[in-house]
């Protein structure tokens, strides 16, 4: 089922109104049967693999918890295998192989085992770390384990963020499950509103943005250097607004009933370096994996080169979990070494920005490193988007020669895909300005505000993409 | 809770945004239906006022490929190429067949139709969208544009929905701010490239792999079938050129393709399969693309299929 669908509008409407008139020792029911529904939605099987993981790490929050001593590293690893076993086998399974094939084949031997005819449950990457952050945290003490099993499913199954995020934590999530929430009209329109403003910049700009950026990756030989690199920063958009999107109609749909979920995007194409990007992108998965792989192996409190591997090695992990493919572990593995390269020379970078005057012209030297930062992140996005790494590589030095003339194909097309990125990017720049705000408009009157969000309604319907765009995050 | 002042701003804000939409919907309407020019001009003219004998349907092979004019003039009667740009399913041409056959009687229907044409393929009912418009004015359309999702009745209460994304040409292409459209001839759109590097390209197999036959696809070829029999309508279904080198060789058919060819030998409709006539192989300078043909392509093309129209319709004048 997904949220830019007409099914979900149904679902969430009958659920929300049914939360706030059922007693509250109740709703937990509920909430667990609805995002059961809602997960079944797409390939009812797959319910019983996330059953699995379920059961698994409930057994193994309350025996970490009833343990002492080593045993409980025990129970940590076994949930932490149950988890990435059933991540290896659906999504990294065929990929290994395939590659265990090629070497082989290469050294003049055939690989048996054969691929599996399978399909990657959706949203298995999110929910599989949300699981394991539970069982760590337990194991660290940071967490009483959970004893309702009831809950502790829902804590895994929540619906709004069950199948792309964010990625909670169990101190965030699991007591607000115990909190009794009341109908707020304030609380409710402001989630009403992210959730029409996510449905905005997913149907609106990234859906638009999906279709020449896929007629151009699609066929990049047939394409020069001009469309490419249009084609690649219409993906950055498209992927920030697609994720960013639905990030917003999780968060709303869950602050609509009483929920909080921390936020997951903080208009990172403002960022004004790579770390501070990963600051800003995809806040709940960079947390994760700072928290848990990062500091596990010593974070910065290692030697400096250790710290450059832990780092890289961090993105490279980062990079796999989006995805089977050569492509994303590149990705991951150029983003690591921006971040890399950015700590080793900064402080060449800093003597360089003096020597020619660039730090006494602060908004000049603002919008420079937000201009490099970007560009830098469109260098990543092709690998994350082309569907091969010899596209990849096409891409790059097409664009690096920068011939051909600009593809626009459907000139409305291109249009709306034009529009919407500038209208983000008014927005964005007027929010980034307002930290303290949490939604995009802000207007002194209530008329204004409806008006603001009127409109918003009214491009949707002109100009959103109504045939049924899945969200690309769900691939992962 | 909510208190009356709350409430009245939500009742106020749902009734302020139903009346926008009505509003926006009527200004749209009267703007789509006064376009001059472009794809919906051409659908909007083949639903509403065409009065053709030849009608030609498909997608935009049909569009590209069948030179309305060469058409007319060999077969001495009026012709009106009524393909769409865009991929579309046989939905589309089954429409179009539905409603102006209520309105008119025309003498032939030309079918550009690839055979696996019936498989199931993720985007066919999403094209339905160009039929939208004209939901309220053609009930005999409901089934068809249905077929998109089963809450399309409640989408099109939004006067808004049928134009969406259509905002831009709608306003482009209307009469009175015309701006360069691609210049048609009686619905007949020539493309202007030609391929450069056939080495290049891919080789076509003609076939898709798709196995998976669409029933929706079966009863909408079987439909168009039926009317123009009814109707006594003399169907020709045609598939066009690909671009092949000598030695390529179609494919075996695939389950749909097969499907398909049944529906119309057992109905013993006229059907022709020019996608690898050899006069068309290794001539890449006649297609602009893989799949379409460019003028000067068209036009051979347009030329031998209007003499094996003239030569049937002979036979059958005869024969009767």
């Amino acid at each position: 089922m997904l949220f830019n669908s007409f099914h979900f509008v149904l679902f969430f409407v009958v659920v929300t109104s049914l939360y706030f008139v059922l007693p509250h020792r109740f709703r937990w029911f509920l909430l667990l049967a609805s995002s059961c529904y809602f997960y079944m939605a797409f390939i009812p099987v797959y319910l019983l693999i996330l059953g699995f993981t379920i059961i698994i790490d409930y057994f193994a929050g309350i025996w970490l918890e009833k343990t002492q001593g080593k045993e409980r590293k025990y129970f940590l690893i076994a949930s932490l295998i149950a988890n990435i076993g059933v991540l290896a086998v659906f999504k990294y399974y065929n990929f290994l192989n395939t590659n265990l094939s090629e070497l082989l084949s290469s050294i003049g031997y055939i690989n048996q085992i054969p691929n599996l005819s399978i399909i990657l449950p959706i949203g298995l990457s999110f929910h599989t770390f949300q699981a394991m952050s539970y069982t760590i945290e337990v194991y660290r003490g940071n967490q009483k384990a959970e004893h309702n099993f009831g809950i502790y499913a829902l804590y895994v199954m929540f619906y709004p963020q069950l199948v792309a995020g964010p990625i909670e934590r169990p101190q965030n999530l699991l007591h607000q499950f115990y909190e009794k929430h009341y109908f707020e009209y304030e609380r409710i329109i402001e989630g009403l509103k992210l959730m029409l403003w996510g449905l905005f910049i997913k149907l609106v700009i990234a859906d638009r943005l999906a279709i020449y950026v896929n007629a151009v990756y699609n066929n990049v030989g047939q394409h020069g250097g001009k469309t490419l690199a249009m084609a690649t920063v219409f993906f950055a958009f498209q992927i920030y607004c697609d994720f960013a999107g639905y990030s917003n109609i999780a968060i709303g749909a869950a602050k609509i009933m009483g929920f909080k979920l921390m936020t997951n995007f903080n208009r990172p194409y403002f960022s004004r370096s790579i770390s501070e990007f990963w600051k800003r992108w995809h806040i709940s998965l960079s947390t994760w994996f700072r928290d848990y792989l990062y500091f596990s192996l010593g974070g910065n409190r290692v030697k400096v080169s250790r710290m450059y591997f832990n780092l890289f090695f961090v993105f490279i992990v980062s990079g796999f979990w989006h995805g089977a493919n050569w492509t994303f572990i590149i990705w991951g593995a150029l983003n690591g070494f921006y971040l890399v390269f950015a700590i080793f020379t900064e402080k060449w970078r800093t003597k360089f920005n003096k020597l020619i005057y660039l730090d006494r012209i602060p908004k000049i030297h603002k919008l420079l490193q937000i201009l490099i930062t970007f560009v830098l992140a469109c260098i990543a996005w092709v690998f994350f988007r082309a569907n091969t790494t010899q596209d990849a590589f096409l891409v790059i030095n097409k664009i690096i020669s920068f011939r051909g003339t600009l593809f626009i194909g459907d000139l409305q097309k291109f249009l709306y895909g034009i529009t919407g990125i500038a209208f983000l990017l008014v927005i964005e720049l007027n929010w980034e300005y307002d930290h303290q705000r949490k939604l995009p408009f802000k207007t002194n009157h209530w008329f204004k505000d409806q008006l603001a969000y009127g409109m918003l309604i009214f491009l949707i319907l002109t100009v959103g993409v109504f045939d049924g765009g899945q969200f690309i995050y769900f691939q992962f | 809770m909510i208190t009356k002042v709350q409430t009245l701003r939500i009742i106020c804000f749902l009734i302020v945004i139903a009346l926008a939409d009505q509003l926006a919907g009527l200004v749209l309407r009267k703007l789509y239906f006064t376009q001059n020019t472009g794809l919906s001009a051409n659908l909007n003219y083949s639903l509403q006022d065409c009065k053709a004998d030849i009608l030609i349907f498909g997608n935009s092979r049909a569009q590209h490929h069948y030179d309305s004019r060469i058409l007319s003039d060999c077969l001495q009667m009026s012709c009106f190429n009524a393909g769409l740009d865009g991929g579309h399913s046989i939905l589309l041409p089954y429409a179009q067949t539905k409603v102006i056959t209520e309105r008119y009687i025309p003498k032939i229907i030309i079918l550009e139709f690839y055979l696996d044409g019936i498989a199931h393929l993720a985007g066919n009912y999403d094209r339905l969208s160009v039929l939208l418009p004209y939901y309220e004015k053609y009930p005999e359309l409901h089934s068809i544009i249905q077929l998109r999702s089963p809450y399309e009745k409640v989408k099109l209460l939004s006067a808004i929905y049928p134009f969406n994304s259509d905002l831009i040409d709608i306003i482009r292409l209307n009469k009175k701010t015309t701006l360069s459209a691609k210049q048609d001839f009686e619905g007949y759109v020539p493309l202007k490239n030609k391929i450069l590097n056939a080495g290049m390209l891919k080789t076509v197999t003609g076939i898709l792999t798709q196995p998976v036959v669409d029933t929706n696809m079966v009863i909408a070829l079987k439909d168009i079938i039926r009317l123009c029999k009814e109707k006594n309508i003399s169907l020709y279904i045609f598939t066009s050129p690909v671009f092949h080198n000598i030695s390529e060789k179609p494919g075996p058919l695939s389950l749909a393709a097969k499907q398909s060819l049944e529906i119309i030998l057992q109905n013993k409709v006229n059907y022709f399969d020019f996608s690898f006539d050899s006069s068309f192989a290794e001539h890449p300078e006649w297609f602009d693309d893989k799949v379409h043909l460019n003028a000067y392509g068209a036009t051979k093309y347009s030329q031998m299929i209007g003499e094996l129209i003239k030569k049937r319709e002979l036979h059958k004048t005869n024969l009767q």
